[in-house]
């Protein structure tokens, strides 16, 4: 693919990208996590009585 | 004697008495002025172009210093719930602690900009359109100051959050403040600026009684 | 509205979400994969050379912050003037990710900046009024976490989130009017090449579409805690 084959600013476009899929990335494990400790939380608290 | 103007009095009163807040102010302002060419050094062509920033910025800075006592004060005494309560409706006594809170503050840092300009070596006519930037601005500072002092008013730290709050809001004053007095410094009429200032303060004053009102309805219904 | 309301209580919102995340997140997946591609794939501009790939990430992360101010705005109303009830959880569910498209938007304009303008940062009117943006959704995120009871903290919050609504379009304008005194010509240029539109486009809905995922995931996880905190109160 010819994107492999960048010019100058590869580092530039490289940082942007690599930038933006840890943000996102970490948005999403935050998310996620944050959504199963909940559910296991419930879980636990409906299982008491 | 109307309602509102006993408010305002009663509240330009305890401005007076309480705490100086006034004098404080000014003091801060000046600090502020005083700090600036120590930073950025006494080029004193450098001093007369960012003259009009600076002194916007430090105007805004220091009428903050006493607005999360806006309301905090009759709130804590109760006199807050006793003003709700009054015929007063209660956005017009939120535009009366505004005006208070301008008369107080906004106002004197006005009156004090001529000579802290003197000190930045800000040419005549600058100076005049920083005094009358500053006496048309100031009030939309302490409406929109209002939203966050209604906004903070039963934290116990809202004073951290309140600068927070209202600085982006007061950005378009900053901006059209201190354009106006850069449009004079580059010999360009300022009355374009000047406009703009003018309708963001007028529409600030008109509306942030309500939004203040609704925020201390809340903060009192509970 | 009735169809609004239908949906507004927590148990209906977790049966609907139920149904409709499988294919939000296949959706998101999607969009992401085909505007990857394309963005990747595309030739280089022939000014900007590659680093115009970096406006496929960045133009999606300003918008999305935009549209995700607008949503809380939309939220707010819905709270303040019909008490609709899951909307103070959802509207505080989404600003963080609003926080994070707007920081995403900043560092992302800033890198284009090098190549564009040769700076890393310029007082250009748009990056200035999304720094201005951050702040906000800053004072936003930390209205909700200082007040403690809920239903005053929402109340509040709603009430901020519209003022700042109102704000924003005059703090834009002032920027705007700021960034001509001093700088002239608007820097970015406004023609895009239509080889370009595609992976914009898809990028752009790739971004909401993750956003309206984690935001479903997010309403979900709130409505879950509340379960948990009222069992804990109650069965003490």
């Amino acid at each position: 693919m010819d994107f492999l084959a960048a010019d100058q600013w590869a580092g530039y476009v490289a940082a942007v990208y690599g930038i933006s899929a840890v943000a996102l990335g970490a948005a999403i494990l935050v998310t996620l996590l944050a959504w199963r400790r909940a559910k296991a939380r419930l879980a636990a608290l409906e299982q008491r009585p | 004697m109307s309602p509102f103007v006993t408010l305002l009095l009663r509240d330009l009163k305890l401005a007076a008495r309480g705490g100086g807040s006034a004098a404080l102010a000014l003091a801060f302002f000046a600090l502020v002025a005083t700090l600036v060419p120590l930073g950025v050094g006494a080029d004193l062509n450098l001093l007369a172009r960012v003259a009009g920033g600076v002194l916007w910025v430090g105007a805004v800075l220091a009428a903050l210093l006493s607005l999360d006592r806006l309301f905090q004060g009759d709130f804590e005494d109760g006199s807050l719930e006793l003003i709700a309560c009054s015929p007063l409706p209660l956005e017009l006594a939120a535009l009366a602690k505004i005006l208070a809170h301008w008369l107080a503050t906004g106002l004197a840092l006005t009156l004090l900009s001529p000579l802290l300009a003197l000190m930045f070596n800000l040419p005549g006519d600058a100076t005049l359109m920083l005094f009358v930037s500053l006496l048309v601005g100031t009030p939309a500072v302490s409406a929109v100051g209002a939203i966050g002092a209604s906004l903070t008013l039963s934290l116990k730290r809202g004073g951290l959050i309140l600068p927070l709050i209202i600085l982006p809001l007061l950005v378009p004053a900053v901006i059209f403040g201190a354009g106006a007095v850069s449009a004079v410094l580059d010999g360009i009429p300022g009355g374009g600026a000047l406009g703009l200032l003018a309708a963001f303060s007028g529409a600030s004053v008109l509306l942030s009684p309500f939004a203040a009102a609704a925020c201390v309805r809340l903060n009192l219904s509970s | 509205m009735q169809f609004l309301f239908r949906y507004a209580n927590p148990a209906q919102f977790m049966r609907l979400s139920d149904m409709l995340l499988p294919f939000l997140a296949a959706a998101t997946l999607l969009a992401f994969a085909v505007g990857l591609y394309l963005g990747l794939t595309v030739p280089p501009d022939y000014q900007q050379g590659d680093s115009v790939r970096i406006m496929f990430l960045h133009v999606p992360a300003a918008t999305a912050a935009t549209t995700v101010y607008g949503a809380i705005t939309i939220c707010s109303i819905l709270s303040l003037v019909w008490r609709h009830p899951l909307s103070d959880t959802a509207a505080r569910a989404a600003a963080p990710f609003g926080a994070l498209f707007t920081a995403l938007g900043l560092v992302t304009g800033a890198i284009w900046g090098k190549p564009m303008w040769g700076t890393y940062w310029v007082w250009d009117a748009r990056l200035t009024s999304f720094l201005l943006l951050l702040f906000i959704y800053f004072g936003y995120m930390a209205l909700w976490n200082a007040i403690e009871d809920e239903v005053k903290a929402a109340r509040a919050a709603a009430i901020l989130a519209l003022v700042g609504a109102v704000n924003i379009p005059i703090i834009k304008f002032s920027v705007d009017w700021w960034n001509t005194l001093h700088q002239g010509e608007s820097i970015i240029s406004g023609h895009l090449a239509p080889v370009f539109l595609a992976p914009l486009l898809v990028m752009m809905l790739a971004y909401l579409l993750l956003f309206a995922t984690l935001w479903t995931v997010r309403i979900r996880t709130a409505i879950l805690e509340r379960r948990a905190r009222s069992l804990m109160q109650g069965g003490i």
